[in-house]
C-alpha cells in the first residue's frame, strides 16, 4: 500500500489566493452602499472564493491510499470526528467504469497547467490533482484499470495519458473527459 | 473545476488593474484637460473667461493634482461605485451614464445571440452540402452580408421604414418612456425595437461567422477519423455532431473575448444613425470634449466586458476540449 498527500506548497498557494479572493469581494462589498447589483455579484464570487478555500484546506489533509485493490481517498487525512459527507470514498480497481484526465492551463497556448484525474465506479466518483504526489503512478494504475474493464477513454483523456507517456486503453470512445 | 475557477478569476484582478491605468493614460493623452478645452471654446465664441472660476473648477475637479494621485482616486471610487464627475453635463457619470451601460449590454448579447442563431445552422449546412446551389446562394448572402456596412444597412432600413411605413425605426424604446423609471412597458418596448438594431449590428458578425464556420468544419470533415467513422457505420448526424462539429468549435468559443468588444465599437456609428441610447454616441462626446471620467469609465466598461468574455471562452474551452499541448508542455 502506498499513501499521497497533496503538496504543501501547493495548497498554501491556494489558500493564498482564496484569502486574496475573498479579501477582493468582501472588501469592496463592504465599501459599496446601496448597489444590489453588485452586492450580488460580489457575494456570490466570495462565496465562490469560501468555498474554493475549504476546498483547499480539505486538500491539504487529505489522504490518498492506493493498494492492489483500490484507491481510497481521506479528505479528512484519518481524523476523528467525522461530519456525514466526509468518509472516506473507496473505489476498487475492478468496479471502475470511468476514467478521465483533464488539462487546466491559464495559458492561452496551453503550455503550463495541471492535471485533473476522475475515476467513478458508477456510484461513487473521485477527483484527483497532478499536485498530488506520485500523481503519475496513480493515472498508470487508472490506466491500467480502465484497459482490463474495457473502459471507453475520451479523445481528450487519451491525449493527456500520451503527454504523461502511459499508453491509451480503449480507442475512441465516450465523451470529452 | 472550482481551482480552475478560482484561479482565472484572480488573474482578471491584475488584468483589470493594468487596464484601468492604461485606460486612464490613454484618456489624459491629449493635451491639457477638459478645462483648457472649455476656456479655448469661449474664447473661438469671443466669450469672456472668469480665470479665478477656472482655477476654483480645477482645484475642485482634482485636476491640478499629480497624475497618480487622480489615476488612484479614480480606480478608488471605481471599487466603490463611484464613475467620476462629468465635466460636460456637470453631474456624476452615474448619472449621466444611467441605463446606456446595461441597454449596451442588452444589445451585444443580444446581437451575439442572433449572430450564433443565425450563423450556426447555415455554417453547417453550407459545409456538408458543399457547392450545392444552396451553399453557393448562402455563400453570396453572406458576401453580401460581410460587405455591405451597418451604417448602410441602418440608413437603408430607415429610409424603407420611412417610405413603406411612414414611421421611424430609430430609438431603443418608445419616447415616452426615455428617462423614466422601469416598467413592464418599457422593458416590452425595448423587446419591441431591439431586433433592428440586433439585425443592422449583426449581420456582418454573422456572414463572418458563417464562412469561418463553413472553413473550419470542412478542414474536419476531410480528417482522417471521419472517414474511419464513416467507414465503420456512424450514423452521419452522430458523426457530425460527436467529432468535426465539436472540433470546429473552439474557434469560435476562443473568439467570445473579442466578440464583445468588437460589436460594441462597431456599433458606435450604428447607434448614432439609429439614435440608440448606448454607450457609443456618448462616447465619442466625451473623447472629443476630454470629459476624462466619463470616457474612462464607458472604455472600463467595455474592458470589464472584453475580460468577462475571455473568461467565459476560458471555461467553456475548459469544458469543451481539456487537452494538454503535447509540444513543450509542463504539468504541475
Amino acid at each position: 500500500m502506498s499513501t499521497h498527500r497533496y503538496d504543501k506548497h501547493s495548497v498554501r498557494a491556494d489558500l493564498r489566493r482564496a484569502i486574496t479572493g475573498l479579501v477582493l469581494t468582501v472588501g469592496p462589498m463592504l465599501l459599496l452602499g446601496d448597489s444590489i447589483v453588485a452586492l450580488a455579484i460580489l457575494g456570490a464570487l466570495a462565496l465562490l472564493f469560501l468555498a474554493f478555500g475549504l476546498r483547499t484546506m480539505l486538500r491539504g489533509m487529505t489522504l490518498v491510499h492506493v493498494t492492489e485493490h483500490g484507491l481510497s481517498s481521506d479528505s479528512l487525512g484519518g481524523r476523528e470526528g467525522r461530519l456525514p459527507g466526509f468518509a472516506p470514498r473507496t473505489i476498487a480497481w475492478r468496479d471502475i467504469r470511468k476514467v478521465g484526465l483533464r488539462f487546466f492551463s491559464l495559458k492561452r497556448d496551453r503550455s503550463e497547467g495541471w492535471m485533473e484525474l476522475s475515476l467513478g465506479d458508477g456510484h461513487r466518483s473521485l477527483r484527483l490533482d497532478s499536485t498530488l504526489d506520485g500523481f503519475k503512478d496513480i493515472v498508470v494504475r487508472a490506466a491500467d484499470a480502465a484497459r482490463a474493464n474495457n473502459v471507453a477513454l475520451s479523445d481528450s483523456t487519451q491525449t493527456n495519458l500520451a503527454a504523461l507517456g502511459i499508453r491509451a486503453g480503449v480507442q475512441n470512445g465516450g465523451d470529452a473527459a | 473545476m472550482l481551482r480552475y475557477v478560482a484561479h482565472r478569476l484572480l488573474v482578471m484582478v491584475p488584468t483589470l488593474l493594468a487596464i484601468s491605468f492604461i485606460v486612464f493614460v490613454i484618456i489624459q493623452l491629449p493635451p491639457g484637460d477638459y478645462l483648457e478645452s472649455y476656456v479655448a471654446e469661449l474664447q473661438a465664441r469671443g466669450e469672456g473667461v472668469d480665470f479665478d472660476k477656472v482655477a476654483f473648477l480645477r482645484q475642485q475637479y482634482g485636476l491640478d493634482q499629480p497624475f497618480m494621485v487622480q489615476y488612484a482616486k479614480w480606480v478608488f471610487g471605481l471599487l466603490q461605485g463611484d464613475l467620476g464627475y462629468s465635466f460636460e453635463f456637470n453631474l456624476p457619470v452615474n448619472a449621466v451614464v444611467g441605463d446606456r451601460l446595461w441597454l449596451t449590454a442588452l444589445v451585444s448579447f443580444a446581437t451575439i445571440i442572433f449572430t450564433w442563431i443565425v450563423a450556426f445552422p447555415i455554417g453547417v449546412y453550407s459545409a456538408t452540402h458543399q457547392y450545392s446551389a444552396a451553399d453557393h446562394s448562402l455563400t453570396f448572402i453572406g458576401f453580401l452580408g460581410l460587405a455591405t456596412p451597418n451604417f448602410l444597412l441602418a440608413l437603408v432600413l430607415l429610409y424603407l421604414a420611412n417610405v413603406w411605413f411612414g414611421t421611424s425605426i430609430g430609438g431603443l424604446m418608445d419616447e415616452r418612456f426615455i428617462g423614466q423609471p422601469w416598467t413592464l412597458e418599457k422593458v416590452g418596448s425595448i423587446l419591441a425595437h431591439l431586433w433592428i438594431p440586433v439585425i443592422v449590428i449583426g449581420t456582418s458578425g454573422t456572414a463572418g461567422m458563417i464562412r469561418r464556420l463553413r472553413a473550419n468544419l470542412l478542414d474536419e470533415l476531410q480528417k482522417q477519423y471521419v472517414v474511419t467513422g464513416r467507414a465503420k457505420g456512424l450514423p452521419p448526424f452522430k458523426l457530425l455532431v460527436k467529432y468535426p462539429l465539436r472540433m470546429s468549435l473552439n474557434p469560435f468559443i476562443a473568439d467570445i473575448g473579442s466578440l464583445l468588444p468588437e460589436i460594441i465599437s462597431g456599433a458606435a456609428i450604428v447607434s448614432v444613425v439609429l439614435s440608440l441610447p448606448t454607450t457609443g454616441p456618448m462616447l465619442l462626446d466625451a473623447l472629443r470634449s476630454q470629459d476624462m471620467y466619463l470616457a474612462g469609465s464607458f472604455l472600463m466598461f467595455m474592458a470589464l466586458l472584453t475580460v468577462i468574455g475571455v473568461l467565459i471562452s476560458d471555461l467553456l474551452l475548459a469544458v469543451l476540449d481539456p487537452r494538454i499541448r503535447l509540444e513543450g508542455s509542463a504539468v504541475k
